[in-house]
């Protein structure tokens, strides 16, 4: 706002543009000192089209417009800083950002300091990673790998976490050194020195080998020494797990565009096999450049495909050669050595250089006692030798691993530090990572493959024989256990979470004694798993535990507290006890909302709450509720993410139950798209989905649309869930519902009996679902005609609703309308009068007026006062039935 | 379709996706409970670039009122990445009329650039 002056170009016209384009190009060529001589005159006294032309010459010699710096610029100003202006200062854990370090292919490194425990760290960010799911995939690839590695000579994994948009981010060690070949030539230090250095390299390299990982892009800018001499290899940004199935083509391409080619080894430029024998080359040019002070092949000024075929087809001086301009003292027998150390490992038949880094370290070594090379000519018997087939690890690794072993990593690294500090960090640390890893599994990106159950079973399956073998670190073993058991959980695999969890439970205990946080963390992650496998009074008792212990411990407004209660107002929930776990999660909203706005916890207190509400049939505050959550989901993780899906699906159910049901059938089928699409058609998520949109088909008689969909849905169900469990009832609730609409009554009888026996199983006698089984059997016998039975099955209903449901409650409504009918039917008048206008009652105060038992309710009504003669009120009712 | 009207298109999506983000990062901006901790420096480059993109976006609306082929040139070419040759075919002119008027919107827009600041 420097410029108040208005050069009146709002004022300019079409005419007017075109005068002052004319002077314009006729000065713009003009050398500049003579121009606005030029436009004086020519502008002929009118200043006002002088000055507007002197403002677009000016405009022209400077030339450092907006629009000269591309599109490219705009673009990264409006998204570049899409991570930081979203960003708390707490967002980094215990990190506090102090300044840039630099800015890589992926991502933006910050140094940070941590205050409690006065390290440093450089914390790396990815950059525009919701754009770009691929660049995501890399990113979390350097993570995965990076917290595989632990190895003095590999920068190291702190820590790892996601901003709240999902943004990751990772925490690592901060090297401060210099790179190889500045270090060497700065030091001046001698071929023995440097073969020493060189040597160290190889050692952290030979590790990532060990750990299947291939660096593929090894050079000196990779490699920094710090002061004391110790050599540090960064940036595994392209590495490659070896045994990555099924892209191989694709990460070499990815490799090739990233690599730098003066090491890239003749493989990796011709779309080759890439493995441990590329790293093998790379070795051997740097220290072909250590040797010599230069690159073995000048590819300056060429292409990239010139540069391959230099690499591929030019023959390679030998070291000794191009020293020669090099002031040395070695003797010629040792450059002889040096020669073979170099060109076999940088031979360009893979087959014939050293077979692993190991084997080149074991010449090194050699060189350096003077003892014969293994890789002498005369002794090579790489060249026949058939080329081994690396062992392959089965399956990709998936997100679960990578957080397990980053728990790993981090653990040692913790352990080692301060235990006071050390305590307190790493609680926030845990609980970041494993919300991280729970985040990736449900969500955050489709390349990860998080749909794909299967895969990240086999994954979890791994992390877990690896926590096995960690007997010597019980504590880490336990965190890793109740990680693993918390994804297994959500997995459905509940028998394999049990034991986990137990696991964790037990030694923690023998650890820690009964009264620790972290046992209240286990008993609160068993509790969890009780509600899955439907045992809700052993649920409720250690949930209830978890979190007294929490509060004991804790301050009251440390995380653990919130999300023991947020727990606990679960388990009531599936207790069927909604009145009481409402004020619990409206406490546990309370205390999430403390910690911050929008944050992904919060979101998931205020579903449980809307849940509740929906099911203690409060709709319209549920609706509310629901929608701020949709809210709040959709700017956390888009619009395809499952959580959006579910929100979707809960504002379906709550237009179901106030009878709009084309509204809901519009929501289910928006949530059920992106839960196909997530998870896949055989997922007990996309089932549920399934089942709640056959439901408002039903309730739209489009029992033809609806059947398939809930076979489908019940097949899932039992195959996952086992067939005494909620979801199975509740998909032979709807196909009783449709068997019941076709007439199939036998049918449809025992669909509701099979569901009447798991709620009594799973809840006991208690719980409204039963009773809505129970109501639903009578149902069934008011179309048979046997309105006996019909009127006990319907006070039986509500005698299980009275223990859960307030007296009016909409299943009340319903259960007294048809109660009702099945009197009439018996010519019982008075009894049947008083139920369905006390149904009606209910019923009319919370739904519209179009509803079907509405609709029913009126009729019955009419027909009972004409038999009780009241024809005033018959005629009512009759009038309003139409 | 034909590529260059695709290329057409695609610029204008561009433009209207980078002119609403920034108007969504703006808003941001005021939300005003958001703590920028170091990155003041980074966030002001940035940020002016926003209005600078805002600004452009209203500079090439006025513009399109004075000279409309030059207001689709430069979306075209600015978001668009079009080169000359493919400009002038789309506009049906002559590259060197494309330079010519490419240089003149350019300063002219350059200039209200700098006056929105």
């Amino acid at each position: 706002m420097t410029d108040v002056t208005k050069t009146d170009a709002d004022e300019i016209d079409a005419a007017r543009w075109e005068e002052i384009q004319a002077v314009f190009h006729l000065a713009s060529d003009l050398p500049r000192a003579d121009q606005r001589l030029f436009v004086e005159r020519r502008c002929n006294g009118d200043r006002m089209l002088m000055g507007q032309v002197l403002a677009l010459l000016d405009e022209d010699v400077r030339g450092s417009s907006f629009l000269d710096r591309g599109v490219a610029h705009a673009a990264r100003a409006v998204f570049d800083a899409a991570g930081f202006s979203s960003l708390p200062s707490f967002s980094f854990g215990p990190y506090r950002l102090t300044r840039p370090l630099g800015e890589g292919g992926m991502g933006v490194v910050y140094l940070a300091e941590r205050d409690d425990l006065g390290s440093v760290a450089a914390i790396k960010l990815l950059r525009d990673g919701l754009l770009s799911p691929s660049r995501r995939e890399r990113f979390l690839g350097e993570q995965r790998t990076l917290a595989q590695l632990s190895h003095p000579g590999i920068a190291r994994l702190f820590d790892a976490g996601a901003l709240e948009d999902g943004t990751p981010w990772i925490a690592m060690e901060y090297v401060d050194g210099e790179y190889l070949t500045k270090y060497c030539h700065a030091k001046k230090c001698s071929i023995a020195e440097r073969l020493k250095l060189f040597r160290d390299v190889c050692d952290a390299v030979q590790h990532a080998h060990s750990h299947l990982v291939v660096h593929r892009d090894i050079k000196p800018s990779n490699v920094l020494v710090t002061a004391d001499g110790g050599v540090k290899l960064l940036d595994f940004g392209i590495a490659k797990q070896l045994g990555d199935d099924g892209d191989v083509g694709d990460a070499t391409q990815t490799g090739l565009r990233l690599m730098t080619p003066a090491y890239a080894a003749p493989e990796q430029l011709t779309g080759g096999q890439v493995g441990t024998h590329t790293d093998v080359y790379a070795l051997g040019v740097v220290l072909y450049e250590l040797l010599t002070g230069h690159l073995p092949f000048d590819l300056a000024g060429r292409t990239p495909s010139q540069a391959a075929a230099v690499i591929v087809e030019q023959p390679l001086e030998k070291p000794s050669v191009a020293a020669r301009r090099l002031p040395n003292r070695e003797a010629r027998a040792a450059w002889a050595d040096l020669d073979v150390l170099c060109l076999t490992a940088m031979h360009r038949d893979p087959q014939q250089r050293y077979r692993t880094v190991d084997a080149l370290i074991r010449d090194v070594d050699h060189f350096l006692k003077g003892e014969p090379l293994e890789a002498r000519p005369d002794t090579l018997r790489y060249r026949l030798r058939k080329f081994v087939q690396r062992k392959r690890v089965p399956l990709a690794f998936a997100a679960a691993v990578f957080v397990v072993i980053v728990a790993l990593v981090a653990s040692y690294t913790v352990r080692l530090q301060n235990a006071r500090n050390a305590a307190v960090a790493e609680t926030a640390r845990t609980a970041r990572i494993q919300g991280f890893v729970l985040n990736l599994l449900q969500g955050g990106d489709n390349e990860v493959g998080p749909a794909d159950s299967l895969r990240v079973l086999t994954v979890v399956e791994r992390g877990a024989q690896e926590a096995a073998s960690l007997d010597a670190e019980p504590a880490v073993q336990a965190e890793l256990y109740q990680t693993l058991g918390g994804v297994l959980t959500k997995l459905g695999r509940l028998d394999r979470a049990d034991t986990l969890l137990r696991a964790s439970l037990d030694s923690r205990r023998t650890l820690y004694g009964a009264e620790h946080p972290d046992v209240a963390r286990s008993l609160i992650a068993m509790g969890r798993l009780r509600v899955e496998q439907a045992r809700m009074p052993e649920a409720e008792r250690l949930v209830r535990d978890g979190l007294a212990m929490s509060r004991r411990l804790r301050p009251p407004d440390h995380p653990d507290v919130a999300d023991a209660t947020t727990a606990l107002g679960r388990v009531l929930e599936a207790r069927g006890t909604f009145a009481q776990a409402i004020p619990v999660l409206e406490e546990a909203v309370r205390l999430q909302a403390t910690r911050g706005p929008g944050t992904p916890d919060l979101a998931k207190a205020i579903v449980a709450l809307s849940d509740n509400h929906f099911y203690a049939g409060h709709f319209d505050v549920a609706d509310s509720l629901y929608r701020r959550a949709l809210g709040m989901y959709r700017s956390l993780h888009g619009e395809k993410h499952p959580l959006v899906g579910d929100s979707y699906i809960s504002l379906g159910a709550v237009q179901l139950e106030k009878g709009n049901y084309a509204e809901a059938e519009k929501y289910d089928r928006s949530g059920l798209a992106i839960m196909e699409q997530w998870y896949g058609l055989d997922d007990p998520r996309t089932a549920s989905a399934q089942t709640m949109l056959a439901r408002a088909l039903v309730r739209q008689a489009r029992y033809d649309d609806a059947t398939p969909l809930l076979v489908k849905a019940m097949s899932t169900q039992e195959h996952i869930y086992g067939p005494v469990h909620p979801k199975v009832a509740s998909a032979l609730n709807e196909l009783g519902t449709v068997a019941m609409k076709g007439k199939r009554l036998d049918d449809a009888d025992a669909y509701f009996a099979r569901m009447a026996d798991i709620y009594r199983q799973v809840y006991g006698g208690g719980h409204y679902l039963l009773g809505i089984a129970i109501a639903n059997r009578g149902s069934v016998a008011i179309e048979r005609k046997d309105n006996v039975r019909a009127e006990a099955l319907f006070r039986e209903a509500m005698v299980v609703y009275g223990k859960s449901l307030a007296p009016d409650h909409l299943n009340f409504g319903i259960t007294r309308v048809k109660l009702g009918r099945a009197l009439a039917r018996q010519a019982r008048w008075t009894e049947a009068e008083r139920e369905i206008l006390t149904g009606y009652g209910i019923l009319s105060k919370q739904t519209s007026p179009s509803v079907s038992w509405l609709k029913a309710a009126r009729t019955d009504l009419a027909m009972v006062y004409d038999s009780l003669g009241r024809r005033e009120e018959a005629a009512k009712y009759r009038e309003s039935a139409k | 379709m034909s590529p260059l009207h695709f290329k057409r298109i695609a610029a204008r999506a561009m433009r209207q996706v980078l002119v609403e983000a920034a108007r969504r990062r703006n808003a941001e901006k005021r939300g005003g409970d958001v703590e920028f901790v170091t990155f003041d420096e980074a966030m002001g480059v940035a940020a002016t670039s926003r209005d600078d993109l805002l600004a452009l976006d209203a500079a090439l609306d006025h513009l399109a009122r004075l000279n409309p082929r030059q207001a689709l040139m430069v979306e075209s070419r600015f978001f668009g990445g079009l080169d000359v040759a493919e400009t002038a075919q789309l506009l049906e002119v002559s590259e060197a009329t494309v330079l010519r008027d490419w240089r003149a919107a350019k300063s002219w827009l350059a200039a209200e650039i700098r006056r929105a600041r």
